[in-house]
């Protein structure tokens, strides 16, 4: 939850003095789903592999990795990452040559179009799962998908969407689960953009903008307002004293200051002191109501914002290729190497290409950090940049809800993703399966 | 005694339960019609105010895009701010999913969706009459119900477009999931094609997306009925097997139906306290009726019963008890009428007493006269002619006999009157019964011969032993013969017979004399009572107590003008006369 690590298929783990020597401690009980024992020698090989994609920045700072012992491997590095180990963690281990063969608690069984079966792994090294067999199903809309789970065709619901969830929390057949989703919603301005590229008028739309009515419009209250990228509940977040909060007449001036005052009015155009256009992901009607109260809220103080929608195809193209004034998105933020993969100038794989380079110094200096307290010191300095020259309008974090048939214990915690012990669900009366 | 007691409880059943049940069947029968309609009534109302809100709902909404479309024609607004104002109403106004502006022939000038707008004018609007046009209810690409609602643009008379909205109807559903009668009663929406659009019940919002919605649910059948001209109220079971209460109402605006369900249970709760409370006040007035009754009556029956208990003790000779009554009423007149007759009873009986104890004195004074006169005046006589026949040594000597004879009678009257009083000295050896009855027979032969009857013995072939006293049984006998004797007329028979039976040894003494009435037979036996004119009556008395003293018993039977039998019994002996074991 608050971005630290826990021992799972690496028991344990252990810098070296310079920080350029990690050894991880491997469990001896892990099976991969074909029965084939998980070894230092196979995960080595799996990492090496990953480490050769550059999947993610710090495995760029990875100079080899070698079998220290039995239980052992070893990664050496060029230089200190603190964010090797939080991107060691989202690494799946599979068999060499073979993605499909893991080591989770359910194995793949059929894959076909838009239905993926599992069955339960009988071998799963936390313990064999109760539930014999996943089946997933893929939705093109939320709605769909509850349509689907109120006909009763759906024992889970990955996501409830907003419009809906008053209404499943009410079903007495149903229980849903929320918990803080670590994924932000920021406004992305590109700084190339002849008005964005100015820091002031960046930190005016922030002002401009009213957040918590943001949070109850356009996200039904599910959801609490960002102040930055960082993950509020991450161990090395400090609520930052120069965070901006909502002040339209400070907007405004800042805004008439920078230059940028209101024309007279001209036929058929809206009189604004400036415009952008907002690229929404079309196909996701989460963004369409937030865009539409975002886009009001400038209008109040001037600035017209014109909502362009798009596919996913091109949403991405646009956003890879720098071709956007703004761009409406959602983000993970659990782990500081995904603000730094999204928030440093592209130096390699390119994420999203803003033309932002102002976080760069404080976002090497986390990355490089030595010790806790130096990366403390470095997200309050990264928090700063943020405020002083903003590359977004982090909007708000959301609240994600689960809906799960009562036929099931989920065995749920307060706050926390029901499906990180998804093997430990049990139905609670006849065996059933479960699907989304 | 239990016969008035039922009697009374029959009567305070009769009198007070009897009504009350009655009073509480009617009460209830009546409480229960009058409850059910007045709640029917109310679930009615309710339907009717939930169709007025679904109406004013849809009214709503139609007068949003009644107002949008005066807005977007009543000025000339530039595309970008129609396109504002549409998307401002469906961020002000949540009931729409999308708001779009149509020109005349069906084109899109502006639409609140960020792309392509998802609504298209219905085609059957733009042919209607009317310039408000609501669609009927569709499922739309979620599988979900939605409905649109056309609102046809104006100016100086003339078609200037279409405003179209997309209705959520999620947010019909909120309204409804609003609406709840009692705790558990909610409002259900069927549209013109008896679909379900909006359940207020949680755990049956999935049938609003299920397609087996029509053939499965009772309320859908309801409405159906209600629209083909049948009651607007009526109980069915739901899918869960829950009886429920449901009313009907329309909603005029769009041709749907309101259902107001409630489960019975929970609709008729009142009635059914309100029953609980009558019926618990009548069983708690039966109670009562019953408490009081038991105790008012024991009150009443237990002077009764004092009565009878007092009757029963100056039965069995407590002359002194008296009832205590209390209270004023008829009983205590009862109860001090009933002392006053005790009180009149006891001095009756002291008269009795008194005049028994005078006749019994009476019938001594005579009986000793009679026994004792012929006597003392033989005595007298021989007195008197012995002063004259002194010298006459043969009349010395018969005077002697004389006056030893007649004091033996003197004698024998007062051993009598004695042993009356005090047990009869007895010497109890073992006797020969044949022969102590054949030896009194023989003493009593002269007495027979003067009164000119048969006396006779008829003796039990074996010998019969019992424990007795010769002498006492040998006057027994006397008794029984000389009275035999005395009641039978000259030529009758008198016998004696013994007849032995196992253990036990009877000597029965019978005659053919007058007999003895049957009135006085079971007081023959007892001290001055006699059958005859004269004597003490003292004889069969001393007779019976000589019977038991020695272990027997004696009873008579006896017929008038036939005879009199008296049987007397001893438990037969082993042991022997000394002479006849000395022998």
């Amino acid at each position: 939850m608050d971005g630290s690590q826990v021992a799972r298929l690496a028991q344990d783990w252990a810098w070296d003095e310079s920080r350029t020597k990690l050894q991880l401690k491997l469990r001896r009980d892990v099976l991969f789903h074909d029965g084939t024992p998980l070894t230092p020698k196979v995960v080595a090989q799996a990492l090496r592999a990953r480490i050769a994609a550059h999947s993610v920045s710090s495995f760029a700072s990875v100079s080899s990795v070698s079998v220290t012992g039995e239980d052992a491997v070893t990664l050496q590095l060029t230089q200190p990452d603190s964010f090797l180990l939080p991107d060691l963690a989202l690494v799946s281990i599979a068999m060499p040559g073979k993605s499909d063969i893991g080591t989770g608690p359910f194995k793949l069984a059929s894959q076909s179009g838009q239905q993926t079966l599992l069955r339960r792994f009988d071998q799963f090294y936390r313990g064999r799962p109760a539930i014999d067999a996943v089946e997933i199903d893929t939705y093109p809309t939320q709605r769909k998908a509850w349509a689907s789970m109120m006909r009763g065709s759906l024992d889970m619901l990955y996501e409830v969407s907003r419009d809906a969830v008053e209404f499943v929390e009410a079903e007495s057949a149903v229980n849903t689960y929320k918990f803080p989703r670590a994924y932000y919603i920021p406004l992305i301005f590109n700084v190339r953009h002849p008005v964005l590229k100015n820091a002031q008028v960046r930190r005016a739309i922030n002002e401009a903008l009213d957040k918590d009515a943001l949070v109850q419009e356009g996200l039904r209250g599910r959801g609490r307002p960002a102040e930055g990228p960082i993950w509020p509940d991450h161990w090395a977040y400090i609520a930052s004293a120069q965070s901006t909060t909502f002040n339209p007449d400070a907007a405004r001036l800042r805004l008439d200051a920078a230059g940028y005052r209101i024309p007279p009015v001209t036929a058929g155009q809206m009189p604004s002191r400036f415009s952008f256009t907002c690229a929404v992901w079309a196909e996701d009607a989460r963004f369409e109501r937030l865009a539409l109260v975002l886009q009001k809220q400038f209008a109040d103080i001037g600035i017209d914002m014109r909502l362009e929608p798009l596919s996913a195809t091109a949403f991405d193209e646009r956003a890879l290729s720098g071709r956007f004034d703004a761009l409406l998105i959602e983000m993970a933020g659990r782990s500081l190497s995904w603000v730094y993969r999204f928030w440093h100038s592209p130096s390699g794989q390119v994420v999203l290409n803003s033309g932002y380079q102002s976080a760069d110094s404080a976002l090497e200096r986390i990355r490089r950090a030595r010790s806790d307290d130096e990366v403390r010191r470095g997200v309050v300095d990264l928090m700063r940049v943020f405020t002083e020259d903003p590359p977004a309008a982090f909007l708000a974090w959301q609240m994600q809800s689960r809906a799960v048939s009562a036929q099931f214990d989920v065995r749920a915690e307060p706050n926390r993703d029901i499906l990180s012990n998804v093997w430990q669900w049990r139905p609670v009366a006849a065996p059933a399966s479960v699907s989304r | 005694m239990r016969r008035i007691t039922s009697r009374f409880v029959l009567l305070i059943a009769t009198a007070a339960i009897a009504p009350l049940m009655v009073y509480g069947a009617v009460s209830v029968t009546s409480l229960r019609r009058a409850n059910n309609e007045s709640v029917r009534a109310g679930n009615l109302k309710v339907a009717g105010q939930v169709a007025e809100q679904i109406e004013l709902y849809v009214t709503n909404n139609i007068r949003v895009l009644q107002s949008l479309g005066s807005e977007l024609t009543a000025t000339a607004l530039a595309t970008w701010q129609q396109d504002r104002m549409l998307k401002d109403y469906v961020l002000s106004f949540p009931e729409f999913r999308e708001i779009t502006l149509f020109d005349s022939s069906g084109n899109v000038l502006a639409s609140s969706a960020l792309g392509k707008s998802r609504v298209a004018l219905p085609e059957a609007a733009a042919h209607a009459a009317k310039r408000i046009y609501i669609a009927p209810i569709r499922v739309d690409d979620d599988f979900l119900p939605t409905t649109t609602i056309a609102v046809q643009l104006t100016r100086l008379q003339q078609n200037t477009g279409w405003v179209v909205g997309e209705i959520a109807l999620e947010q019909l559903w909120r309204m409804v999931d609003n609406i709840r009668v009692g705790a558990s009663g909610h409002a259900l929406i069927v549209g013109e094609d008896l679909r379900l659009i909006a359940h207020g019940n949680p755990d049956e919002k999935r049938r609003i997306a299920s397609s087996e919605q029509a053939t499965t649910n009772a309320a859908l059948k309801f409405v159906s009925a209600f629209r083909a001209g049948g009651v607007p109220a009526t109980q069915y079971l739901n899918e869960a097997r829950e009886d429920m209460l449901a009313v009907a109402s329309p909603v005029r605006e769009t041709g749907w139906t309101i259902v107001v369900e409630q489960p019975t249970t929970e609709a008729f709760a009142t009635t059914r306290r309100l029953e609980g409370q009558l019926l618990t006040a009548i069983a708690l007035a039966l109670l009562v009726t019953m408490i009081v009754g038991y105790f008012w009556g024991r009150t009443f029956i237990q002077r009764i019963f004092a009565l009878t208990r007092v009757t029963r003790s100056i039965a069995e000779g407590k002359w002194e008890t008296r009832v205590q009554m209390t209270g004023q009423d008829e009983i205590r007149e009862l109860g001090d009428a009933f002392n006053s007759m005790a009180d009149r009873l006891v001095e009756l009986r002291e008269d009795v007493r008194k005049q028994e104890r005078q006749a019994m004195f009476g019938r001594i004074a005579a009986g000793l006269v009679h026994d004792l006169s012929h006597p003392i005046q033989n005595i007298g006589n021989s007195c008197k002619l012995i002063l004259k026949m002194s010298d006459d040594q043969e009349y010395r000597e018969t005077f002697r006999r004389t006056v030893e004879r007649e004091m033996v009678i003197v004698k024998r009257v007062l051993d009598d009157l004695r042993n009356i009083a005090r047990p009869i000295p007895l010497e109890r050896f073992p006797v020969d019964l044949n022969k102590s009855v054949a030896d009194a027979i023989e003493a009593m032969l002269p007495h027979a011969e003067t009164a000119g009857l048969t006396l006779k013995a008829e003796l039990a072939s074996q010998p019969l032993y019992i424990e007795g006293d010769v002498f006492a049984l040998g006057r027994v006998y006397r008794n029984l013969i000389l009275n035999a004797i005395q009641a039978t007329a000259p030529g009758g028979l008198v016998v004696a017979a013994t007849e032995g039976h196992g253990t036990r040894v009877q000597v029965r003494v019978y005659d053919t004399g007058c007999g003895i009435p049957s009135d006085r037979l079971n007081a023959i036996f007892e001290d001055f009572v006699t059958t005859k004119r004269r004597g003490l009556g003292l004889g069969l008395a001393i007779s019976k107590k000589i019977v038991e003293q020695l272990g027997g018993s004696i009873a008579v039977a006896s017929e008038v003008g036939k005879g009199t039998t008296f049987v007397i019994d001893f438990p037969r002996t082993e042991a022997r006369p000394i002479a006849l074991v000395a022998g």
